[in-house]
């Protein structure tokens, strides 16, 4: 109970010193909003020249790419501390880390609420929320509980990746960017129907990370469809439970090491 | 002249000190290449029975039918070019990820970092024109990383993917050898401006420390007019070709159609004439713009 006041604390701090400059704050809002549209209206291009993605139209794959961009935006945003470890290690401060009375992990959580992941978020909504309009997708509660179990399992499913990144920052700080071939990598592949994919790629973000199995079955099921042929519609309720296990995983690498860090700087 | 030199190839050694991190970045490179064919594969695929027509009845399987986006957005895009080939695009894209330093998003971090600390005024106290050592800066950095990512990517295109049992997804070399060098000509002229290009980025910086909207503007001018995002032979071709008379599509558009052979030889020296062309207008204006800048400075730290 404590931890969970004291991290709320620290994300008030880290909002009010994102917030103090207003303007840079909502430029920045806005620099992420067009970054992010553009690839929107690429997808739209690609889907006015060729039709369809796997049998999917642009409306059905506008509310899968939508609601995987909520997703990883609000992860992205809440990671900050694992996406930026590298250089606590670099400098030596992981150290200062461990001597206060307070899980690591929650320490890092609470480093930074970043706000311009906002941007993001906002083109992901709108995203979404013309979809659903145009596709009347959740009409049931069963599909918004669906939806809403999804949203937290993508979350925990990317921030896991986050976890882990953190992690390999104990082995290595030179080649983090191994990681973002499943973070962005992650996203940019389950932005579409798995089922467009090769089996290889598609049963990777599937089963070994398994974003597709808590983001794009959910989808695939609110809007009727199998998710992969032959596969029932109410796997996508079991495929959830793929998040607690990598979220699990990513914790024991990152116990992992912890256990082997040795302490660099001055 | 010798200066500008120096500060080219100072930059060049340092940017090749980090051969961990460049490993890692090609390996990232290989898997997000891969993405990105597998899901314009995917598009293929769907519409194997001819572009424009399959999928426009047969897509809208659910919920009534819902209107496509599609059918009037940007007028009279559908059917009026053909849709190249898949295995070229899938070479573009190799080269895409093989020339990604020339697609920049950002201003050099070493400009960034002098003009946030103040450093920029012993910068000034040089006896050299602040925005030639810029650029000189910047085309010693792309050139050093080019030099560090290309060639290990386009191997991984080319040879690793046939190796690995995925044939359909390698990269083709160019159909000619008049193709090649076509491509390697293209490929210094987007060098030059990508170095323009990197040029007003800085100057953004220059204006307001905050420039941040600025420049995300920029950014995503720079991948969606680049065709890195998507090659530009495969938009509808009324926004395509019209993302080909903006600048960016010289940094790495310009150079791919010759090497995948979209481009016939003879378009050439258009091309060419569009990069130069461009790159005189970025430098001539960046350099109008940091004279009067510099009459109106606020040096920053202390």
């Amino acid at each position: 109970m404590r931890a969970i006041r004291l991290y709320f604390m620290l994300i008030g701090v880290s909002l009010r010193v994102q917030l103090a400059d207003r303007r840079s704050a909502f430029i920045q809002i806005f620099g992420q909003l067009v970054i992010t549209g553009v690839e929107f209206v690429a997808l739209a291009a690609l889907f006015e020249r060729f039709g369809s993605f796997s049998g999917w139209s642009l409306p059905e794959a506008a509310l899968l790419y939508g609601f995987s961009d909520l997703v990883f935006a609000l992860a992205d945003a809440l990671s900050y501390g694992f996406d930026s470890f590298s250089s606590l290690v670099r400098n030596g401060d992981v150290d200062r880390l461990l001597l206060r009375p307070m899980s690591p992990i929650l320490q890092l959580l609470g480093k930074e609420l970043t706000v311009k992941r906002a941007g993001r978020l906002l083109q992901g909504a709108a995203v979404f929320v013309w979809a659903l309009i145009e596709t009347r997708a959740v009409d049931r509660a069963s599909d918004a509980l669906l939806l809403f179990f999804a949203a937290l399992a993508g979350i925990v499913v990317f921030s896991s990746l986050f976890l882990m990144q953190a992690a390999l920052c104990f082995v290595t700080v030179e080649a983090l960017e191994v990681m973002n071939a499943f973070t962005y990598g992650g996203r940019q592949t389950v932005s579409r129907p798995l089922s467009g994919y090769k089996p290889l790629l598609r049963d990777f973000f599937l089963l070994v990370v398994p974003i597709g199995s808590v983001v794009y079955l959910p989808i695939a099921t609110v809007l009727g469809r199998e998710g992969l042929p032959g596969l029932p519609t109410w796997v996508a309720w079991p495929a959830l439970l793929g998040a607690p296990i990598f979220a699990f995983a990513a914790y024991g690498l990152w116990r992992l090491g912890l256990r082997r860090h040795t302490s660099t700087g001055s | 002249m010798k200066a500008y030199a120096a500060a080219a190839s100072s930059r060049f050694r340092s940017a090749f000190q980090y051969r961990a991190a460049a490993a890692a970045g090609i390996a990232c490179q290989g898997f997000w290449g891969l993405i990105l064919i597998m899901g314009l594969e995917a598009f293929y695929a769907a519409s194997a029975g001819g572009v424009g027509t399959a999928g426009a009845s047969g897509a809208v399987g659910m919920a009534g039918g819902a209107p496509r986006l599609g059918a009037s957005w940007l007028g009279l895009a559908n059917g009026a070019a053909a849709v190249p080939p898949l295995s070229s695009m899938i070479s573009y894209i190799w080269l895409g990820q093989a020339f990604l330093v020339l697609t920049p998003w950002g201003p050099d971090p070493e400009v960034r970092d002098t003009i946030r600390t103040g450093s920029v005024a012993i910068e000034l106290l040089k006896p050299l024109d602040l925005y030639s050592f810029w650029l000189s800066k910047a085309l010693g950095l792309k050139a050093a990383q080019l030099s560090l990512r290309a060639l290990p990517v386009l191997i991984f295109g080319g040879f690793l993917m046939p190796l690995v049992c995925l044939g359909d997804y390698r990269l083709s070399p160019p159909p000619t050898l008049g193709h090649f060098f076509a491509f390697l000509v293209s490929l210094v002229a987007a060098l030059f401006l990508c170095a323009a290009v990197v040029g007003i980025f800085d100057i953004l910086l220059f204006r307001t420390v905050s420039a941040v909207g600025a420049t995300s503007l920029a950014a995503s001018l720079v991948s969606l007019g680049s065709g890195l995002l998507v090659p530009l032979p495969v938009l509808p071709p009324a926004l395509g070709s019209t993302l080909k008379l903006l600048p960016f599509s010289g940094l790495a558009d310009a150079p791919f159609r010759f090497w995948t052979g979209i481009a016939p030889l003879a378009t050439l020296p258009a091309s060419l004439a569009h990069q130069v062309g461009w790159t005189i207008v970025l430098v001539a204006a960046g350099r109008a713009v940091v004279r009067r800048e510099l009459l109106r400075l606020d040096i920053l730290g202390g």
